[in-house]
């Protein structure tokens, strides 16, 4: 005979056994012993309970409770303030790290090896004995911008972007994800359409 | 004409177009309704939509349900606090994941579970021996009746404290908090088979760690 499953003993411990399942500990000694024996544990179990603490306790409990949460609420504004603060400044960043890396390794710069003479050795003791001289004229994130505003004039820049301490912190402050992360494409877009073999100029 | 930040983003740039931020304060009416008045679930809102005075009222209804379930775990005063302060923070930090389908006492035993696990998994808390259990003495009408029901509720405790920790979170959900085992199954994160069989196991060590009788 097969015995009953420990979920089906369970289930009889419990009076909640199939028809099935509590005809059979009616006729199984064995599984009828087992159900039994679960049942006493079970009373046994059911006789303990917590020793209540003092109840001052309670109190206690919820005012640390209290002061934990509201020291996680502060935390949690303070990121929130550093977000707000320092995440349009870090998402500029980002975007002027992405057009530095989209530029740097196009366009050679005077001093450059010849290639198929050059190496990272010669690279580098050319930079390093050039002048650090501001190539704005290659440089396709300065054409980017003054691209950008040769179609303003400056009376429209003054009314759409008043220049000011925290503005374009503010601008961005305005904009979504989304947004952000669109206007990161433009961005990105603009530089690839520079970049791309004979679409602009880019310095070569 | 004006329009969004993102429209402006999405048409591309357009000549003499000119791009113009402006701040628009948001002010939202705050909710002003007693606190008391509100389930549950309302609290969770109203917490959630700012009012911080609504998470203590969680607290202050739960805290002796959230902290026996703490108790039986560890068996002692002091851990069992700690570990309801940590399971109150992790409910707040989390409550935008609590989604209704189940009470917010079943959630909050769900995240009691998993935390006395952690904690029992990081450090095995000091148990008394069953046979080395304090002998307490509660209010009762009849002393000698009342040591004796004292004594052996130790043991039991004692006893559950000893069990691995799967089977006395099951144990305990089931025997003490009346959870069904579908909940149980849902608190920590297995089949109702699995909470079945555990209980099943958990009751049967129980009853070997009971059957030590004291010296």
């Amino acid at each position: 005979m097969t015995h009953l499953s420990p979920e089906q003993l369970i289930d009889a411990a419990e009076g909640r056994g199939t028809p099935t399942v509590m005809a059979h500990t009616g006729t199984c000694e064995v599984c009828r012993a087992s159900v039994d024996e679960l049942r006493e544990t079970l009373a046994l179990a059911h006789t303990d309970s917590v020793p209540e603490p003092s109840p001052l306790f309670w109190d206690h409990l919820s005012a640390r409770v209290g002061a934990a949460v509201r020291a996680e609420a502060g935390n949690h504004a303070g990121r929130a303030r550093w977000i707000w603060r320092w995440g349009p400044v870090s998402a500029l960043a980002a975007a002027v790290l992405v057009v530095a890396l989209v530029v740097m390794p196009r366009g050679p710069r005077v001093g450059a090896p010849v290639a198929g003479t050059g190496s990272s050795f010669a690279a580098t003791e050319s930079i390093a004995t050039e002048p650090d001289e501001p190539d704005t004229v290659d440089d396709a994130s300065w054409l980017l911008m003054s691209d950008l505003s040769q179609e303003l004039t400056a009376d429209e820049a003054g009314t759409a972007l008043p220049a000011g301490p925290g503005t374009a912190d503010q601008a961005l402050r305005h904009l979504t994800d989304a947004e952000r992360a669109a206007l990161v494409d433009i961005i990105r877009d603009e530089i690839a359409h520079r970049s791309a073999p004979g679409a602009e100029p880019s310095g070569e | 004409m004006a329009i969004g930040a993102g429209e402006w983003l999405a048409r591309g740039r357009q000549p003499g177009w000119t791009l113009t931020v402006v701040a628009i304060p948001q002010t939202e009416p705050r909710d002003t309704t007693p606190l008391d008045a509100l389930d549950d679930r309302a609290l969770v809102a109203a917490c959630l939509a700012g009012r911080l005075e609504a998470f203590d009222l969680v607290v202050a209804r739960h805290q002796r349900t959230v902290y026996q379930v703490c108790y039986r775990f560890v068996g002692r005063h002091e851990d069992a606090a700690d570990l309801s302060q940590e399971v109150f923070l992790r409910a707040y930090r989390g409550l935008k994941r609590f989604r209704g389908d189940a009470s917010l006492a079943t959630w909050l035993y769900r995240i009691g579970v998993n935390v006395c696990l952690n904690k029992v998994s990081a450090r095995r808390p000091p148990l008394s021996s069953i046979d080395e259990v304090p002998h307490l003495v509660g209010v009762s009408s009849d002393p000698a009746s009342g040591l004796i029901r004292e004594e052996q509720a130790a043991r039991v405790r004692a006893a559950v404290a000893r069990l691995p920790p799967r089977q006395r979170a099951t144990l305990i959900l089931r025997v003490y908090r009346d959870l069904s085992h579908q909940e149980i199954a849902a608190a920590m994160g297995t089949s109702v088979g699995a909470v079945k069989a555990n209980f099943f196991h958990a009751l049967g060590n129980l009853k070997k760690l009971l059957a030590v009788r004291p010296r």
